[in-house]
């Protein structure tokens, strides 16, 4: 059997499930079969990052479109910007939802803290969401707009980038990325980004993917598991992985993977037939009798991909302490201690994703000081500080909802026993759990009540911590 | 409002020449046209500038082929006595076509020789020496196979074309396409052994 030839069938994403167990066997005992998927990998990864081969110079652009009475091509690099900022449909939403909450918690309350954390925190997150978005594999986005293609090919430090090259994340990605209507592989091993435009439909487009899944698969298999001859032993001893594990591991990050593709890009969908043969496990590859050690290859590429938290629970319930203290000092104590003074509980619905809507109520101190007159029109300062329960709309929005530590932002608008109040809090969520989760935020609050015609506030600023439960 | 440099790129390539001819407008604006025009250079111009690079190993050279590859083409796709059906249903299998055509007229008619020095290289950056010398040395390799077999690589790697598109451009079967693809690989690699076992080694 010629396993060159099903070597390169394999790298070029053709070679059926028989043919690749057959070919995964022999590379594990192989060497020379391995030297070959190695030099293979290597030239690939050569001629990939030739990307200059396929950027037109710019005159000979210039020539054909004078040639053609036709002026010159307009600057990708608006367009794709203007895409890049078109398609954040997530982007825009953390964005208005983080800086509705934060302006929300800010207006009521006076305190220019929420409004500034929480929109600084949700621009910062926004930002880099898209730089940071799939950080394991790719990303796929289906935009409305689309990459020029001849100039997605540009080396990332190029002053005329498209928007693609900036938002795609060079370096730990190893499997084809669908950006806009361009597709992109880079492998791990290989800054540079290879990119195709996902031109009218032909049958290209599917080689071209097929041969990318081809490569980034050999390319995984390669790292994953192949031996090394001269590094195995040192490697030995780090890891007890089994091929079994290996194999495991590189069929199911292909199967998710191709499985995004499939879901994400309706080009791909529709258009390709590519099919996807499991990687299946050759049942010898635990044999004791294993010729030498199978070790994986340490790279610097994350292992997994990341597991966001499975939540899909609709509500939570709440229940916080606050310790704060009033922007006036006061000058006597609190008169009652009842239930809860200073705690608040809550229950809250999910609307979007990281936004909760719900109905809070609480006991708080609030220091009052105002003046009255008697009857003899003498004045007197009057201060007191009653516990008020209170109550209103709350509304939360967590940045990164799937994250095991977030920052959020909080904000509540309500009444208590004489009149109106709000509050605004900004913070950290940690969720050890999908169903538990702690926080910790700076929560001011004002309480506004009125006194013979006149109003007067309380403003409060401190801690709030508490615990949530979702159900 | 679209971009403008977006406002065809849900079009197919064959919706985008019947554009460039005015087949669906009575008169098609002249601004339509053009951006017909260069949503179709956007889309293939990649792929035939790789396909004339690598095929001549000369800039100036590929240049001019590539010029005229887009020229022949917009002609061809003006030209009511073609049928776009046939002509345009794979643009980029056309345009290579066309490509090759010229250049094997070209080769025909001047004989050139490009000394390997002289081959065209592009490299990602200068900081990765190791796959800079590799693609230099893949470039020079590719300079040492014959016509059939450098043509089978580059539209293979370098252009990501099916075997049965290689064969409708050159003009053969799927099996030879693919034969002259697996060969031309083993003779690069071949060609590289050296120099690949000196890597392997190190």
């Amino acid at each position: 059997m010629n396993y060159s030839e099903h070597l390169q069938d394999f790298l070029d994403g053709s070679l059926d499930s028989a043919g690749e167990q057959s070919l995964f066997s022999e590379l594990a005992t192989n060497s020379t079969l391995r030297a070959e998927m190695k030099d293979w990998l290597a030239m690939k990864s050569a001629v990939w990052s030739d990307y200059r081969a396929f950027a037109p110079p710019v005159d000979a652009t210039s020539s054909v479109f004078a040639a053609l009475n036709f002026s010159a091509p307009l600057s990708a690099g608006v367009g794709a910007i203007g895409a890049g900022v078109a398609t954040k449909a997530g982007w825009w939403s953390s964005l208005t939802s983080g800086l509705g909450a934060s302006t929300m918690g800010a207006l009521l309350t006076k305190s220019a803290m929420p409004f500034l954390l929480g929109w600084l925190v949700s621009l910062a997150m926004s930002s880099t969401i898209f730089a940071l978005w799939g950080n394991d594999f790719h990303i796929l986005l289906h935009g409305g707009m689309r990459t020029v293609p001849a100039q997605s090919f540009v080396p990332p430090s190029s002053s005329w980038q498209s928007s693609a090259d900036r938002y795609a994340p060079h370096g730990s990605q190893s499997y084809p990325m669908i950006i806009h209507d361009t597709l992109r592989v880079a492998s791990s091993d290989n800054a540079a980004v290879r990119s195709y435009a996902l031109p009218s439909y032909g049958s290209s487009t599917q080689t071209l993917l097929a041969s990318s899944v081809g490569y980034a698969r050999a390319a995984e298999a390669y790292r994953s598991f192949i031996i090394d001859s001269e590094s195995g032993e040192s490697h030995l001893a780090t890891t007890d992985r089994t091929p079994k594990d290996h194999y495991d591991e590189l069929s199911d990050r292909i199967t998710r993977t191709l499985q995004s593709v499939r879901q994400t890009s309706e080009t791909f969908a529709t258009k390709s037939d590519i099919p996807h043969t499991p990687v299946t496990q050759p049942s010898d590859m635990q044999s004791p009798q294993a010729p030498t050690p199978v070790v994986p290859i340490q790279t610097d590429d994350k292992q997994t991909m990341s597991q966001p938290k499975e939540n899909d629970d609709q509500f939570s319930i709440d229940l916080r302490g606050i310790s704060s203290q009033s922007l006036v000092t006061p000058t006597i104590g609190t008169g009652t201690q009842p239930f809860l003074t200073n705690g608040a509980i809550g229950i809250r619905a999910k609307v979007s994703c990281g936004g909760e809507v719900g109905i809070e109520a609480g006991r708080e101190a609030y220091f009052q000081s105002f003046t009255i007159r008697n009857s003899d029109n003498e004045l007197f300062r009057v201060e007191q500080q009653p516990v008020l329960t209170w109550a209103g709309i709350a509304y939360r929005h967590s940045f990164m909802p799937d994250a095991t530590l977030s920052p959020f932002v909080h904000s509540v608008l309500g009444v208590t026993e004489i009149g109106p109040m709000a509050r605004g809090m900004a913070g950290i969520i940690f969720r050890p759990d999908a169903r538990v989760s702690f926080i910790l935020g700076a929560e001011s609050s004002i309480s506004a009540f009125r006194i013979n015609g006149a109003w007067y506030t309380s403003p409060k600023i401190g801690l709030s911590y508490g615990v949530s439960i979702s159900f | 409002m679209a971009h403008p440099s977006t406002l065809f790129s849900s079009h197919t390539d064959l919706a985008l020449c019947a554009l460039l001819r005015g087949e669906h407008h009575e008169r098609v604006q002249q601004r339509e046209h053009e951006l017909a025009f260069q949503e179709l250079y956007n889309r293939h111009s990649p792929r035939l500038y790789a396909y004339v690079l690598k095929m001549t190993g000369d800039p100036q050279q590929a240049k001019d082929l590539f010029q005229e590859a887009f020229m022949r083409f917009y002609k061809t796709v003006q030209d009511p006595e073609k049928s776009l059906d046939i002509a345009m249903t794979n643009v980029p299998a056309f345009l290579l076509r066309i490509a090759r055509n010229l250049h094997l007229n070209a080769k025909r008619d001047a004989k050139p020789t490009v000394e390997l020095e002289d081959f065209h290289l592009s490299v990602s950056s200068a900081n990765d020496h190791a796959q800079a010398e590799l693609l230099q040395l893949i470039s020079s390799a590719l300079e040492l196979l014959d016509h059939e077999h450098r043509e089978a690589f580059v539209l293979r790697e370098y252009d990501g074309m099916s075997y049965a598109e290689i064969a409708e451009i050159t003009g053969t079967n799927e099996a030879t396409a693919k034969t002259r693809a697996f060969r031309a690989k083993e003779k690069i690699r071949k060609i590289l052994q050296p120099y690949l076992d000196d890597v392997q080694r190190s």
